[in-house]
């Protein structure tokens, strides 16, 4: 079954800003979800839809097969979210807001949330108004996860923390992912700490999504290769910018650089099946490519 | 054994997982029979999800390089070294090829390219605390 389902969804804001444009996407159970995106490409808007904070403005969204609006504690009681700008009450003490989620959710795991305080190094008596970014960040991770729900939404949960504190962060999840079995969506910029734990990436780009791919499949299947001066052939980087399978072209220094969605070792082939009129051309240091790299290729200097 | 992960490697964390257990069995520091980590506890371990190492376990026992055993964890399998090292040596000589086509496209000759290799085995060699070798032509 499908845990979360965006279907045709769209989302404008008041001025005619359309924060999503026709966003389709389904989850299965289970699945590891990565976010990416430029600031202000509508990952917070779609995230926002799934706890019913948001309404799509059309097309249809679906969590464990509920409408999220309509099935509220439902839906509320098997997600676990944390929000870009958590805002917790200031005067609060930690101990109250681990109470209070006790008492909402059933399922909710004080020894968890116990060892959680002490991993995270957190007083429980602290108000949460004297604490750092970071350490409201780790208080609202808790709170996501201590009912180890079927569904957590993250947005953007690296957000002001440390190294230390992300990696502590990733363990977090992955140890749930490994108990719970979770479904995950979670929106980072930080490609390094996604690639750990997804499966697949999502890259959304002004409300639409650009490439949906399993994480491994992506390393394998780009790669960015080289062509030498005297073998480009003329026209070259018009014929291929825009082309299905090839990401991105610029012709600098006299070479053509052009990123292509094949395995390395079959990049010659797949340039000349693009360029059937000039059967001599050669790819040359053809290397795999980084997510992040990947993600600037698609995204950087689009209009 | 010690796994490490690096994201900016254009290779999956799981082939990065196999070619590390691949390299271990060819050179001989894993031998047949010897124990691998549980897919969990190597998960934990890397800080990555736990069925990128299913993954790359899978695959490696489908590829015959190590066994799992019901109850009892996942060995080295009998019999692989020596094929692993051939294969080994062959991607090594792909890969030397590559280069030559890069240094070649890059109007760089034989000196020039002999002294890049030279720079790159010894300074590897110096990152992970081996002694330097350094080739008898080598100016570095």
């Amino acid at each position: 079954m499908d845990i979360v389902e965006f279907e045709n969804v769209t989302r404008a804001y008041p001025k005619k800003v359309m924060a999503l444009r026709g966003v389709t996407l389904a989850l299965p159970e289970g699945t590891v979800c990565g976010l990416v995106g430029r600031n202000g490409a509508g990952k917070t808007t779609l995230l926002r839809m799934i706890p019913a904070l948001l309404h799509p403005t059309e097309g249809v969204v679906r969590v464990f097969g509920l409408d999220p609006w309509e099935s509220q504690e439902e839906v509320k009681k098997q997600t676990g979210y944390l929000s870009e700008n958590e805002v917790l009450p200031n005067t609060v003490r930690i101990r109250d807001m681990t109470d209070l989620c006790a008492s909402l959710y059933p399922n909710w795991d004080r020894r968890m949330a116990v060892e959680l305080l002490a991993r995270f190094g957190l007083d429980s008596d602290r108000k949460l108004g004297a604490l750092s970014k970071g350490q409201k960040r780790q208080v609202g991770l808790l709170c996501a996860v201590c009912h180890k729900p079927r569904l957590l939404v993250l947005d953007e949960p690296a957000g002001g923390l440390d190294p230390v504190a992300r990696r502590e962060f990733l363990e977090v999840v992955i140890n749930l992912l490994a108990d719970a079995g979770s479904t995950v969506i979670f929106s980072s910029h930080i490609l390094s700490d996604l690639e750990r734990v997804a499966q697949r990436l999502v890259v959304l780009h002004e409300g639409l999504i650009l490439l949906d791919r399993p994480v491994d499949e992506l390393k394998e299947n780009v790669c960015r290769v080289e062509v030498a001066g005297e073998k480009i052939p003329p026209g070259a980087r018009d014929l291929l910018t825009g082309r299905k399978g090839c990401f991105h072209v610029v012709q600098k220094d006299g070479a053509l650089k052009v990123t292509l969605q094949c395995a390395p070792d079959e990049a010659t082939e797949f340039l000349k099946s693009l360029l059937p009129e000039s059967p001599d051309i050669r790819a040359g240091n053809a290397v795999a490519l980084s997510l992040e790299d990947i993600f600037i290729e698609l995204t950087g200097d689009r209009p | 054994m010690l796994f490490t992960i690096n994201p900016n490697d254009g290779l999956p964390i799981y082939r990065q997982i196999m070619r590390q257990v691949k390299h271990a069995v060819a050179s001989g520091r894993l031998a047949p029979g010897d124990k691998l980590p549980s897919q969990r506890d190597l998960a934990s371990e890397l800080v990555v999800n736990h069925l990128t190492v299913k993954k790359a376990y899978e695959v490696l026992e489908a590829e015959g390089i190590i066994a799992t055993e019901r109850g009892r964890g996942t060995f080295v399998a009998a019999g692989v070294p020596d094929d692993l090292r051939v294969k080994g040596l062959r991607d090594i000589r792909a890969r030397a090829r590559d280069l030559a086509d890069a240094a070649q496209l890059m109007d760089l000759d034989f000196k020039g390219y002999r002294r890049l290799v030279d720079r790159a085995w010894t300074e590897r060699r110096k990152e992970k605390g081996e002694r330097a070798w350094t080739s008898s032509n080598s100016r570095t």
